[in-house]
C-alpha cells in the first residue's frame, strides 16, 4: 500500500473535479467532456477549490481571477460560515483581500476585517521551492507566502442558465443571501420541499435566519408551508416556474449536497497532504485515519454517504474501510471515478 | 473485541506505536489472563490487560493512577480495536499493598513491543499464586480453569498457599484455602498452613 499513490489518486479526482465545475462556471479551463447536471455551491467551490490550489497554483490563480469578476454574486457571510479550521478561514480571508486589490468592485474593509492576528508566515503552495521575494499582500497579512501576481483576466462570463450555475442565477433573481440559497434548495431538491432544518443544512445558513426566510416567502405565496406531525415542512410547486426559468419538467438542476461533501473531502485533502503520514506503519495510518474520519463523518452522511454502512475494521484493517469511504465520495464527484481498490492492503 | 492468543500481542503492538508517537517509554509489569495468554499458557479469551505494576529503572512501582499518556495511548487503541473502556487498568495493583512472591521480578518474562513499551509478563510460578488467590478469594470460574491449565504441582500450590495468606491472614480465609487445596489435589495442606 503507496500512500503516495492513494493521495495523488485522490488529489487528481478532486483536482478534475474542481476544474469542471469551474470551466463551466466562465473559468478558463478546457470545456470538461460532460455538462454538469447538479446545480454548484459557489462558497463550498471556493474554499474547496483555495485549499485543491495549495498543490495546483494555476487553479487559485484562475478562481482568484472569477471571484474578482464575479465578486457581487458571492456571499462573504456563507463564505466564513463555511470554513471550519483556521486555514479555511486564512484562505478566504487571503481571497477577499486579493480580490479587494483589484476593480470591478472594491469590498470595503469589514469585508476582509480579522478577528485574530495571521499565523506564522507559511507557504502557501505546498511544492514551492526556495524564498518567495515578492509576496502578494492579500495572502501575506494572513501568513501565506504566495508570489504577487496580476489577475489573469481570462474569466468569461457563464452562462446563467447552465443547470451548473443555477445558485448563481438564483442570486441574480433574489440577491446575496439565505433567500437565494432556500430557492435553490427548494427548486432543485427531489421532492420540492423541506423542513427547516433540512434546508438550513442545505443552504448554509442558520436556522433561524432560513425560518424567517421560509416564513416571509410563504407570506408572499412563493411556498406552500404543511406540518408532519410536529415539523413544518416548506415545499415549492415549480410548475409555474418552468416558463419564467426556461427550463422544460424534468430538466431542471438537481440538488447535490456540495457543501457538505466539497467541505468533507476538502479536508481529506488537507488531512492527506500532511507529509507526516508518510512516516507511519500501516497501524498507526489507520488509526490516524479512524480519528480524522470521526471529524468528517456528519458531514459525509449528510452528503448520502452512509458511512455506518461500511463495515469498520479493527487495528490497520480500518485502512481498507477509510479507502471503501473515500471512494465512495469521490463517486459522487464522479461517477467514473477509478477504483480506489490498488491502494487496499493484498 | 476481547483479546485472544491471536491478538494479543497485536493489541500490545498497537500500544507501543501510540506510545512512541507520544515520545512515552513504559514499562508495565501484567498479571492475569492477558499474561497467560501471551504466554501461550491458556487461550480462553480475557476482555483485558491488567496491570499490577510499573517497572521504572527495574524497581516494581505502584501503577496507580495509571500515567496519562498510557491512558491516552491506551483510549487510542480502544477505539482501533473496539475495545471496552478499561481494557488496560490497574485493578491488581492491590497486590502490591501486602507484598508480591518472592523473587517475582527475576522470574518475569519480558517482550519488547518496539521502542517506548516493554510489557513483563507474570511467570507461570507466579500466576499459580495469583490464580490460587483470585480462586479462593473471588470463586472458582476462570480463576479454576486457569489454574487448572497451568498443571500446578503439589509444591507449586502450597508454596502459593502461603503466598496466599500473605494477602489475607484470615481464618475464614484458611478455612476456604484448606478446601481449594484439597480440591486440586493437595490434602496436606492443613498442616502446612
Amino acid at each position: 500500500m503507496e500512500l503516495s499513490s492513494f493521495r495523488n489518486t485522490v488529489r487528481r479526482e478532486l483536482n478534475a473535479f474542481a476544474w469542471d465545475q469551474w470551466a463551466e462556471l466562465g473559468v478558463f479551463a478546457p470545456t470538461p467532456e460532460r455538462r454538469q447536471t447538479a446545480a454548484a455551491d459557489p462558497e463550498a467551490l471556493l474554499l474547496f477549490s483555495l485549499e485543491l490550489g495549495r498543490d495546483d497554483p494555476r487553479l487559485v490563480d484562475e478562481v482568484l481571477d472569477w471571484l474578482r469578476v464575479n465578486q457581487a454574486l458571492i456571499s462573504v457571510h456563507r463564505l466564513r460560515t463555511l470554513c471550519i479550521e483556521p486555514d479555511d478561514r486564512d484562505l478566504a480571508d487571503a481571497a477577499l483581500g486579493w480580490v479587494a486589490r483589484w476593480p470591478p468592485k472594491v469590498r470595503p474593509q469589514s469585508a476582509f476585517a480579522r478577528d485574530r492576528e495571521p499565523p506564522a508566515a507559511r507557504l502557501l503552495f505546498r511544492d514551492s521551492r526556495g524564498e518567495v521575494t515578492n509576496p502578494d499582500p492579500a495572502f501575506a497579512a494572513v501568513g501565506f507566502l504566495k508570489p504577487d501576481t496580476e489577475p489573469s483576466r481570462k474569466t468569461r462570463p457563464f452562462d446563467p442558465r447552465a443547470p451548473i450555475a443555477f445558485a448563481l442565477r438564483m442570486r441574480l433573481m433574489f440577491g446575496v443571501g439565505s433567500r437565494a440559497e432556500v430557492m435553490r434548495f427548494l427548486f432543485t431538491s427531489p421532492s420540492n420541499d423541506g423542513s427547516v432544518q433540512r434546508i438550513a443544512e442545505a443552504a448554509g445558513y442558520a436556522k433561524r435566519n432560513v425560518s424567517e426566510t421560509l416564513n416571509a416567502l410563504a407570506d408572499a405565496g412563493i411556498v406552500l408551508v404543511y406540518d408532519v406531525g410536529n415539523e413544518y415542512r416548506y415545499a415549492l410547486h415549480t410548475l409555474p416556474w418552468n416558463e419564467v426559468l426556461s427550463f422544460t419538467p424534468g430538466a431542471w438542476p438537481q440538488h447535490r449536497d456540495w457543501l457538505h461533501l466539497l467541505q468533507a473531502l476538502r479536508l481529506l485533502n488537507r488531512w492527506l497532504a500532511n507529509p507526516e503520514l508518510d512516516e507511519l506503519s500501516p497501524y498507526l495510518l489507520a488509526s490516524e485515519a479512524r480519528q480524522f474520519a470521526a471529524t468528517i463523518e456528519a458531514d459525509l452522511n449528510l452528503a448520502g454517504i452512509a458511512t455506518a454502512s461500511v463495515p469498520g475494521g479493527e487495528g490497520q484493517r480500518y485502512w481498507s474501510t477509510f479507502v471503501q469511504t473515500v471512494e465512495q465520495a469521490l463517486r459522487l464527484l464522479n461517477p467514473n471515478a477509478p477504483p480506489l481498490s490498488d491502494h487496499l492492503p493484498e | 473485541m476481547e483479546l485472544n492468543d491471536r491478538n494479543t500481542h497485536e493489541l500490545l503492538a498497537a500500544l507501543g506505536e501510540q506510545l512512541a508517537q507520544r515520545e512515552t517509554r513504559v514499562e508495565l509489569v501484567v498479571v492475569g489472563g492477558s499474561a497467560l495468554l501471551a504466554l501461550g499458557l491458556v487461550r480462553r479469551a480475557t476482555r483485558d490487560v491488567d496491570v499490577v505494576a510499573l517497572l521504572v529503572s527495574g524497581d516494581v512501582v505502584d501503577p496507580r493512577p495509571l500515567p496519562e499518556s498510557l491512558l491516552e495511548a491506551a483510549d487510542r487503541v480502544r477505539v482501533d480495536f473496539d475495545l471496552p473502556a478499561d481494557w488496560l487498568n490497574a485493578a491488581p495493583a492491590s497486590l502490591l499493598d501486602f507484598g508480591l512472591p518472592q523473587g517475582f521480578v527475576e522470574r518475569l518474562e519480558s517482550r519488547e513491543y518496539g521502542p517506548a513499551l516493554v510489557v513483563h509478563f507474570a511467570s507461570r510460578t507466579d500466576q499459580i499464586h495469583f490464580k490460587l488467590y483470585a480462586m479462593v478469594d473471588q470463586g472458582a470460574g476462570k480463576h479454576e480453569a486457569d489454574l487448572v491449565a497451568l498443571a500446578p504441582t503439589p509444591d507449586e500450590l502450597l508454596a502459593a498457599a502461603r503466598w496466599t495468606r500473605t494477602q489475607d491472614p484470615s481464618d475464614g480465609f484458611r478455612q476456604e484455602l484448606i478446601s481449594a487445596l484439597s480440591y486440586l489435589g493437595v490434602e496436606d495442606g492443613t498442616l502446612e498452613l
